[in-house]
């Protein structure tokens, strides 16, 4: 570990931590105001999108209402996807006459991208065209990242207000969260985004592959495309699918340290901002604080472990001349980012659950490659996805404040409003449904031979890598173990509903919880309320995710990466 | 069975298990919906 390694690391949390209120107040009045910015600009698309599609902007929903428009704005949006990569090869802006994407890959992806969840079991180079790219799958990019806000936003609405507007019960409005969220937010940042990673030297064109003499004199194709629009979404949407299949250690993708830097801080930027906005709906911003706080300690000691794990190496490369790599594990690593921001990105992406990499985490070394799994098998709730970290992490304070209530012997309460049995059902819904799928899916796949065939590296490896895959798709995170050929029909079909079920089935009982508290009465505090906002809180809301992720978790961990650990230090290597 | 025909019935079985699996999920919003409180 080096002075120049924690410099980046803190000067990262920096960054983060300034722009959580610049950006949490912008989403605020977007969301929340009652004028929103560049009126004049960007009021009358937004107008027009509430005509074309019929919508109120003044008409607030319940939340089965709130939540069947959530179903059905995806549905149509997978199906469309599904329909364009069966159908590119008739379709324009495919120079290089790419074939149609094959059924279970195509509906893989599809799933993948209307999840926010983008997994690619395919080489994006080889397999999607450029109106794939651009129509397909970057408009999921936007619009998963929306629903995601929507969805957010509705939970905050239900948690904050102390009476809907119609009938006391409602939660919003689906369509103008989603068109807000895209049209305000999402849009106006990446249009500047994209133009920095331009000004970083990523690619934008749509010009056919073009075919290069290298040094050696070899003939090799280099693919094209209009990379850095792309790229802007994809981080900042906290969706992580590469254009190209390296993802962010291709140097089209990610040209530079500062590009690097600048993408890990854009996977944090709007779940750091709504926790902000979040603080200014309940009227408290400490509320909004204690569960950035929280975010925070987490997201710290995930980047400690890995940064830590990977400076110390691979023990077995010690003492072979030529091959000590200065004691850390550089392999899979790109030296321009070297281990440090490597670690980082590897923890962020895998917090927030983004799924970008610029690194190969299958090529961790074991407790390396295990503070990423155990980031997304607590529930994507360390910053989280756009929206999906905030609802997610609620879930965790409503268990926290029920555990806190159950000790001192009184009725759980937060924000005055009690919390009570139907709430803890619907979160209990929310807490085994995701265990029930990774841990479902993985053993299915590891006792098959049509899953265990797809596995490169036999024995805890093996195991870590299944696990990997289906607790990135239920989490809707996307990184892969790699490994893993996940391209075959059995993994796409399982893998496809593993992120259809960690991403809705999930969603719906927190939409309920929103729609049970939203008209609840508000108690003024008493002495015997539990506080929400200072550090005993914050560290019991941390001991809550840490227990839950692992209890549920803990006996398939012990037999993936912490036996590779104990089996590599005893010089047996998987 | 000719590959394309194959292709088109996987394409057509894939679009109905999603479309079941959409309708599924609304029915698990009802169910959440008059899921009670306290016995």
């Amino acid at each position: 570990m080096t002075a120049i390694g924690w410099a980046q690391i803190a000067l990262f949390f920096l960054v983060v931590f300034a722009l959580t209120k610049p950006l949490g107040a912008y989403m605020y009045r977007v969301f929340e105001g009652n004028r929103q910015p560049l009126p004049a600009l960007l009021g009358p698309v937004e107008r027009f999108l509430y005509r074309l599609g019929g919508v109120d902007p003044s008409r607030e929903q319940t939340w089965p209402v709130y939540a069947f428009s959530l179903l059905a704005f995806s549905l149509f949006g997978l199906l469309v996807t599904y329909g364009i990569q069966r159908l590119q090869q008739v379709l324009p802006l495919n120079p290089q006459h790419l074939g149609p994407v094959e059924p279970a890959l195509a509906f893989n992806t599809a799933a993948s991208f209307t999840t926010n969840t983008n997994w690619q079991s395919y080489t994006p180079e080889t397999t999607m065209g450029y109106l794939t790219q651009m129509a397909g799958l970057a408009w999921h990019n936007f619009t998963s990242a929306a629903v995601g806000a929507a969805g957010g936003l509705a939970v905050a609405r239900g948690f904050t207000r102390t009476g809907g507007t119609a009938g006391g019960k409602t939660i919003g409005n689906f369509w103008v969260d989603l068109v807000r969220a895209t049209l305000y937010v999402l849009l106006p940042i990446c249009f500047v985004y994209a133009l920095f990673l331009v000004s970083q030297g990523a690619l934008q064109n749509l010009a056919p592959y073009r075919e290069i003499a290298t040094l050696e004199g070899v003939k090799q194709v280099l693919a094209m495309g209009p990379t850095a629009s792309q790229e802007a979404i994809k981080m900042l949407g906290i969706n992580g699918g590469g254009f190209f299949n390296a993802n962010s250690a291709h140097p089209f993708e990610n040209p530079t340290p500062l590009a690097n830097f600048v993408q890990m801080v854009s996977i944090f930027a709007i779940p750091a901002g709504l926790t902000w906005t979040y603080g200014k709906m309940a009227r408290d911003q400490r509320q909004g604080w204690a569960i950035w706080a929280a975010m925070a300690a987490l997201c710290c000691a995930g980047v400690l472990s890995t940064y830590a794990a990977e400076a110390q190496g691979n023990p077995a490369m010690r003492g072979i001349a030529g091959l000590e790599q200065g004691a850390a594990n550089l392999e899979g690593k790109e030296t321009r980012f070297g281990v440090a921001a490597s670690a980082l990105f590897a923890t962020v992406t895998t917090d927030a659950s983004c799924g970008a990499v610029n690194s190969m985490h299958d090529s961790y070394t074991p407790l390396g490659g295990l503070a990423p799994l155990v980031n997304i098998q607590l529930g994507e709730v360390i910053f989280g996805g756009v929206g999906a970290g905030l609802y997610g992490i609620l879930i965790f304070v409503v268990l926290t404040v029920f555990i806190a209530g159950l000790m001192v012997g009184r009725t759980p309460e937060y924000l005055g409003k009690k919390i009570e049995a139907r709430e803890m059902k619907l979160a209990m819904l929310y807490v085994l449904i995701f265990p029930l799928i990774i841990l479902g899916f993985s053993a299915w796949s590891a006792v098959v031979p049509y899953g265990t065939s797809s596995v490169a590296n036999p024995g805890p490896h093996g195991l870590s890598e299944i696990l990997y895959a289906f607790s990135s798709g239920a989490g809707n995170n996307g990184s892969a173990f790699a490994g893993l050929n996940a391209n075959t029909r059995f993994y796409n079909v399982a893998l496809g509903f593993d992120m259809l079920i960690g991403r809705f089935l999930m969603v719906i009982p927190v939409l309920g919880i929103a729609g049970s508290m939203v008209d609840k009465k508000v108690i003024p505090a008493g002495p015997g309320t539990f506080p929400t906002t200072g550090a005993l809180f914050v560290g019991l809301l941390i001991a809550v995710v840490l227990i839950v992720g692992a209890l549920t978790f803990f006996p398939a961990l012990s037999l993936g990466p912490l036996v590779e650990h104990f089996a590599g230090r005893a010089g047996r290597l998987f | 069975m000719g590959r394309a025909p194959q292709a088109r019935m996987i394409d057509l079985v894939l679009v109905l298990v999603t479309v079941a699996f959409f309708a599924l999920s609304w029915a698990y919003v009802r169910f959440c919906d008059r899921l009670g409180g306290a016995p």
